[in-house]
């Protein structure tokens, strides 16, 4: 018993989990004035017995707080799974010197149920004393103080638990905080400008960056005051696409000039996403705005120059075949052939156009077919379709072409259309062609049917355009042909190999 | 006395082989201008204009024909290889001839600006695409 088993130097680190100091023990002077009744005794104790004391939590019939723990009974009490009765202290050699026996109190019997915490550490007694020896407590008496020493463990383990929880709570406030000055600090360093939203759009923070750029105070921006920072020509732009953002959940991302502190705008990339909970709900969007000034100049000076040398480009097509047609024009036994040499050329001209490199500015409208063979078809085939877009109607596939495929391609259907013009189809009013493409294996296989014209003469009409149209499929394109002139008028077969019309497609 | 035309083209060749086909269909070539103040300051002595659309000063090919055809009375052609680019000023034009041209439709359209009443529906010019308006004595309205 002399170790004090279960007393080890972590008591006082054990003991403090509880609070004590705190006080407010209320509940437990109730249960020693209780206890006191019930045993009929004249002092009722909770005591707690620490390193050099033994603290009273609440007492009736004694004045002290506390003793020194060397005179402790409960010390004793506590130790055992029972209550400890000492019926006659000062008949006990163990308590008969004691100063609690030999002064006041004046202790002859002492009665105390060990409070016993869920760990199974004893912490003190509850425990009644009376100046009179006595035999025991009554077997009523007995029950009733184990019952109240649980109760009295019941009001404590309860304060520890609380403690537990606001301690915890401190951690998780001081996690956030930390956190969040994590946050602010990766934000504030970054060199993009960064900004949150709530669910509802309305902005509620930024970073440094932003009023360092825009030279606004701090907080003047909250809310939708963002917009006045955007050039007055963007402001509808972002508000309808960030609107669209908030409404659907789609990421946002648009191009807008922003203010800066200077006074001038600047281009600028804007992009937020969402930050959703586990159920997909929204919790808030944020947001980077990226200076993108520099690049965008530079892409719109780049643009400039594609669009000026594609324009003396198309220019040159012009004047070569302005000066084919001025040199026709001065001998004229080679009018013919200039003729349809400038057509060619012509033709040429406008395939290189078609595949040239665009931006999003210079590119055709969408629907326009930029890359696809029947966008190349609808610019060779213009002249002849302007008045009646079904002379020569399209069907079927629509395949991917190249830069490379343009020219042939080019020149193949401008020698067939112009063949018809002269001799065929389109010769004659009513006539007309149709102009399947299907994808068949590893070819693109052309159907031109020629429907309506004058009856067909099973000679070729112009060897030299006919040798293009052969050049261009099987040695150009490494496709094959197959002609058939039936009745109704030309039938044209041609199989070209998909990856022939388009590399990136050969090599997918 | 033969109608004068005035051309109006940058490219000087692709203007110079224009004159030759004007020329051998018996009209006779009034100026060749490269942008809108050269075409204007021409506008007065001539009767019919073959207007390229992108020239020196940009594309200001729609509007020259639209001042032609107002201020000048002068019948308009646009002879161009982008016949979306004419837009609205299509209403004060006849038609337009697309690049690439024959000299056939030049000289045919030339004709047809000729007569005193271009009959536009009849026209059934290769490379030619009229623009269907009722006359006035003054301008010309677009009916679509």
């Amino acid at each position: 018993m002399a170790d004090h088993s279960g007393l080890g130097t972590d008591r006082g680190a054990l003991l403090a989990l509880y609070d004590l100091d705190a006080g407010g023990f209320r509940h437990l002077d109730e249960i020693t004035a209780f206890a006191s009744t019930l045993c009929d005794a004249p002092i009722a104790l909770v005591s707690i017995v620490e390193e050099a004391r033994q603290r009273f939590l609440a007492r009736t019939g004694l004045d002290a707080e506390e003793t020194p723990r060397d005179v402790s009974f409960c010390a004793l009490a506590m130790l055992g799974d029972d209550i400890f009765v000492v019926p006659d202290a000062c008949g006990d050699p163990r308590f008969a010197d004691n100063a609690l026996v030999t002064g006041p109190p004046h202790i002859r019997f002492y009665a105390g149920a060990p409070l016993i915490d869920s760990a199974g550490v004893p912490l003190g007694a509850l425990c009644v004393i009376d100046t009179q020896p006595r035999a025991d407590l009554t077997p009523m008496q007995r029950q009733g103080l184990t019952l109240l020493a649980r109760q009295v463990m019941v009001e404590l383990e309860g304060r520890r638990r609380d403690r537990d929880v606001i301690a915890r709570q401190r951690q998780d406030a001081a996690a956030i905080a930390d956190s969040d000055r994590m946050f602010r600090t990766l934000a504030d360093t970054m060199p993009q400008m960064v900004w949150s939203t709530l669910p509802d759009g309305y902005h509620d923070y930024y970073n440094a960056r932003w009023y360092e750029y825009t030279g606004v105070l701090a907080g003047s921006t909250d809310g939708e005051g963002w917009n006045d920072m955007f050039h007055p020509d963007d402001q509808e732009r972002a508000w309808g696409r960030w609107r669209k953002s908030l409404e659907t959940g789609e990421p946002y991302e648009i191009e807008y000039r922003l203010r800066h502190h200077s006074g001038d705008y600047r281009w600028t990339l804007g992009r937020a996403l969402p930050i959703r909970d586990g159920a997909g709900t929204i919790l808030r969007w944020i947001g980077t705005c990226t200076d993108i000034h520099e690049q965008k100049l530079m892409m719109e000076e780049r643009e400039m120059i594609a669009h000026e040398l594609s324009h003396r480009i198309k220019n040159i097509f012009s004047v070569i075949a302005g000066l084919i047609g001025l040199s026709a024009r001065q001998h004229p036994e080679i009018g013919a052939v200039a003729e349809d040499l400038r057509d060619r050329i012509l033709a040429l001209g406008r395939a290189h156009d078609f595949v040239r490199p665009h931006s999003a500015e210079s590119a055709p409208q969408v629907g326009q077919g930029q890359g696809l063979l029947w966008g190349i078809l609808d610019q060779i085939f213009a002249p002849y379709n302007a008045r009646d877009r079904s002379r020569i109607a399209l069907s079927g596939d629509n395949v991917p072409i190249d830069d490379r495929s343009a020219t042939p391609l080019a020149l193949l259907f401008h020698e067939l259309a112009t063949n018809a013009a002269k001799y065929g189809a389109l010769s004659v009013p009513d006539g007309r062609i149709a102009l399947h493409i299907a994808r068949e294996g590893a070819d693109v296989r052309i159907d031109w049917q020629e429907l309506g014209g004058p009856a067909v003469q099973s000679m070729q009409p112009d060897g030299f355009g006919s040798r293009l149209i052969t050049l261009s499929v099987e040695r150009q394109l490494g496709g094959r042909i197959a002609r058939d002139w039936s009745a109704d008028g030309l039938k044209l077969s041609l199989w070209i190999p998909t990856r022939s019309m388009s590399r990136s497609v050969g090599t997918e | 006395m033969s109608k004068r035309v005035l051309i109006v083209e940058d490219e000087i060749f692709v203007a110079l082989e224009i004159e030759q086909i004007v020329e051998e269909t018996g009209f006779d070539v009034s100026a060749i201008a490269a942008d809108r103040p050269a075409a204007l300051a021409c506008a007065e002595s001539c009767d019919i204009a073959l207007v390229d659309l992108n020239l020196r000063d940009g594309p200001t090919g729609p509007i020259i024909g639209m001042e032609l055809a107002s201020r000048y009375g002068i019948r308009v052609i646009y002879v161009t290889a982008n016949p979306s680019q004419i837009g609205e000023a299509s209403v004060a034009a006849l038609g337009v001839i697309t690049k690439p041209f024959r000299s056939q439709s030049i000289s045919a359209a030339l004709q047809l600006a000729a007569a005193e009443e271009p009959e536009l529906h009849a026209a059934e010019i290769a490379g030619f695409i009229p623009f269907l308006q009722s006359g006035s004595s003054s301008g010309l309205v677009s009916r679509g």
